[in-house]
């Protein structure tokens, strides 16, 4: 699928996302009493309409923000439509949830998952990022065309909370230069 | 130690505001920002709790710097959810509408060991401009939204009033079609009526004249020419022929005058004899028109007539009255989807004539009833009702100096009432009414 | 004599951490599994004293090996290291007999710390 990272990056990389998410889902897990139900990360180098293909599902709410260190780019969270009710009665919002009570809580749940996942992930390899604030997301109408690259590192993981709809995905998305910055790291942690 | 106090010279000057805490909640640091707008100074708040400070909110605040400290990561907080954490006024007194800053806030986890965070950094952002800004735009946008709606239903009813339109063009089309062809065939008519009446009196009197001379035969004949008689008689098959001729006649002008009652009920009905402004029957109109409305009428409606003797003509243009008698009858029998009475009433009082079109019916909600004549106003599904009917049959009677009376009942029926005044509304004096009609007649003939 | 000592996990990254956060001076001998199967055989080898032992692995995972040592009352110390480390993980780990749990990310001193506890150091 990519000839981008050999074997040993792979595994290390995906075992530093499984660390990170194992994180996040901690965090997650201990502020509604829990459990969640962790994936196998994908690492993956998407196009732009791959990329695009992902936010035309009706069933997610999405956020994004930003992220800046020794490598940049953004981290999108999708989170189910279905589950989102379900959710907000964990984290002791006021159900049915009204408009502004559902984005305050998709961004802090964005914010619990991603945050907890980017600093993680960073962490491991000295990579010093912070995070921007997320934001509400609505990339439907763009055109796939219309993005300024062509193909970008992908690494998602996904959080399932056990017996309710609600499901999860983190994606962290690295610009172009980051993944020659993310590539040398991860040589320095096979190599010592 | 010269870098320290440029960095705290530096916090001070920065253009958000800046609050650290420990564990316990308590302030151990802000800057001015804060200062200024609390009239403490960093050094003043030292220890105190941020959240006796700022009670208002302190369920939220502590709810959001907890979170910061149990999960090492930063938390946020929106001027959309929560505009006014801080109840601090807004930096533009003077332009700005609004009376609070609108904030943004983060909360970091500024220093920690081992995982566990030791204190927690609040950013405080002022974006009132930003958020009136979005604000406003938003209204514009709802405005704009609004807007469109409204066009868009004044678009719908555009396109349905052009259907009307289209529609009773194309009835007067039609009816304009149907007069001509009326008035082109109403001549042959006539004379192939008038013809077969002549045809009918002479085959009387050649049957009479055959008769005569089968008597003068029978009595003077010899037996041979009474034998030649009968031969040719019986070859002719005269005794049929006889009866016959007579039946075939019957029945052609019985044929022609049904014809010829078509043609002037064609007549009566279209526009070009009768868009005038002239002297007309109210209950000849009524009739015609009912003729016309028969159809949706037929079978489940019983109709009730009661029309006053000696009612005079009405000034009017016939043909548009039609209209209205027209809208009144097709409204009436809609009401009446599972059949009913249909009663139609016309009388006079004073220099008004009434005609009364009354239903037994669904009956009219009283909600309803200011609306009836509002064009575009109907119950109807889509397709069976344009809302037209009841304004333009109102306009018309308007047109015509007169009225429509409604009275109805939810369950039992509704009755509509037209009423016109006998002469019009500039009602000329007897005499001059007498030499227009006159005039007119001329003209038309 | 050298202590037999496993280290199952199925990420050669993890491996090699743990691998390196092993004190220098403790004589083992160690031997690595990549899933639940080969850390079982290593068991039956005599080669797993101690086991450091992921959650999540390909063919029998961390819980079905618990499971199996519960069962066959095997007397391996293990010191389960994962990187899921939700509450109900950690309880189902103790139920089945692990005598520790460790976080990934490791660190080398709480490692040292445990082995000590545990009197292996
Ligand atoms: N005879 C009647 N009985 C009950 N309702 C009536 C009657 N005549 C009119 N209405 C009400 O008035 C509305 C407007 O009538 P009209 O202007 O003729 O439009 P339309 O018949 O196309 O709906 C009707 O939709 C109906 O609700
Ligand atoms: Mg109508």
């Amino acid at each position: 699928m990519n000839t981008l990272l050999n074997e040993d990056q792979r595994d290390a990389l995906q075992e530093l996302m499984n660390i990170s998410m194992g994180q996040a889902a901690n965090a997650l897990a201990r502020l509604i009493d829990a459990q969640i139900t962790l994936s196998i990360p994908k690492i993956v180098v998407v196009s732009a309409s791959e990329f695009h293909a992902i936010f035309q599902s009706d069933n997610y709410w999405f956020t994004r923000q930003s992220f800046l260190g020794l490598v940049k780019g953004e981290v999108l969270t999708l989170m189910a439509k279905a589950g989102t009710e379900t959710m907000g009665g964990l984290l002791d919002y006021p159900v049915p949830l009204n408009e502004t009570s559902q984005d305050e809580l998709l961004l802090e749940l964005a914010n619990i998952l991603a945050g907890a996942c980017l600093n993680v992930f960073s962490s491991q390899l000295d990579l010093n990022t912070k995070l921007s604030m997320p934001t509400i997301f609505s990339e439907q109408m763009r055109k796939a065309e219309s993005y300024r690259w062509i193909s970008t590192l992908l690494m998602e993981v996904e959080f399932q909370l056990e017996a309710t709809a609600f499901d999860s995905r983190v994606v962290i998305c690295l610009e172009g230069q980051s993944v020659n910055v993310l590539i040398d790291k991860l040589n320095q942690l096979l190599e010592d | 130690m010269e870098l320290a106090a440029l960095h705290l010279k530096l916090n001070d000057r920065l253009p958000m505001g800046v609050c650290v805490v420990d564990a316990g909640y308590n302030v151990l640091y802000w800057n001015d920002f804060f200062a200024d707008r609390i009239a403490l100074r960093s050094e003043q708040v030292l220890g105190q709790s941020l959240l006796s400070l700022f009670p208002a909110e302190a369920r939220y605040l502590k709810k959001k710097i907890h979170s910061v400290f149990v999960l090492n990561n930063a938390s946020f907080s929106y001027w959309e959810h929560k505009p006014h954490v801080f109840p601090f006024s807004s930096s533009r007194p003077i332009t700005g509408e609004e009376t609070l800053m609108y904030q943004n806030i983060e909360f970091l986890p500024l220093d920690s060991e081992g995982g566990t965070v030791r204190s927690v950094c609040l950013l405080v952002q002022d974006v009132t401009e930003l958020a009136s800004y979005f604000q406003a735009e938003q209204q514009l946008s709802a405005r704009l939204e609004l807007e469109h709606a409204a066009l868009k239903a004044v678009n719908e009813k555009l396109s349905m009033a052009q259907n009307q339109l289209l529609q009773s063009e194309k009835m007067a089309a039609i009816g304009q079609l149907a007069a001509g062809v009326a008035h082109e065939i109403n001549n042959p008519i006539g004379f192939i009526s008038s013809n077969l009446q002549t045809m009918q009196d002479y085959a009387g009197r050649l049957l009479k004249l055959v008769a005569f001379y089968e008597k003068v035969t029978a009595k003077t004949g010899t037996e041979t020419t009474q034998a030649m008689q009968r031969d040719m008689q019986q070859r002719m098959q005269f005794d049929f022929v006889r009866h016959d001729l007579t039946e075939l006649l019957a029945e052609s002008i019985d044929g022609i005058d049904r014809v010829a009652a078509i043609v002037k009920n064609l007549k009566s009905f279209s526009h070009v004899d009768n868009a005038e402004w002239q002297y007309a029957s109210l209950v000849d109109g009524l009739e015609n028109t009912l003729k016309i409305a028969a159809n949706q009428l037929k079978y489940k409606v019983e109709i009730h007539r009661d029309y006053s003797d000696e009612l005079p003509d009405v000034y009017c243009q016939p043909m548009q009255i039609n209209q209205i008698f027209l809208n009144l009858l097709v409204n009436a029998s809609q009401a009446m989807d599972a059949g009913g009475h249909l009663y139609l009433k016309v009388w006079q009082l004073d220099a008004n004539v009434f005609v009364e079109v009354r239903d037994s019916g669904s009956g009219i909600e009283p909600a309803h009833m200011n609306r009836l004549f509002e064009p575009f106003f109907t119950t109807k599904p889509v397709g069976s009702g344009t809302g037209l009917g009841l304004s333009l049959s109102y306009s018309i009677a308007k047109k015509h100096q007169g009225d429509i009376l409604v009275h109805s009942v939810v369950g039992e029926g509704s009755s509509f009432t037209l009423v016109l005044p006998v002469h019009g509304s500039d009602s000329p004096t007897e005499e001059t009414t007498e030499n227009e009609f006159a005039v007119e007649g001329n003209e038309s003939s | 004599m050298p202590i037999p000592v496993t280290i199952a996990d199925d990420s050669m990254l993890s491996r090699k951490t743990i691998r390196k956060a092993l004190p220098p001076d403790w004589d083992i001998d160690l031997t690595e599994a990549c899933n639940g199967k080969e850390a079982l055989a290593a068991v039956a080898a005599g080669k797993a004293d101690v086991l450091f032992l992921d959650l999540q692995m390909p063919e029998l995972d961390g819980f079905d090996v618990l499971r199996e040592l519960h069962d066959h009352h095997a007397k391996t110390v293990v010191i389960v290291i994962s990187a899921d480390i939700q509450p109900e993980a950690q309880k189902k780990v103790a139920m089945l007999g692990a005598f520790r749990f460790l976080q990934k990310p490791l660190h080398a001193d709480q490692l040292h710390e445990t082995l000590t506890e545990l009197g292996l150091i």
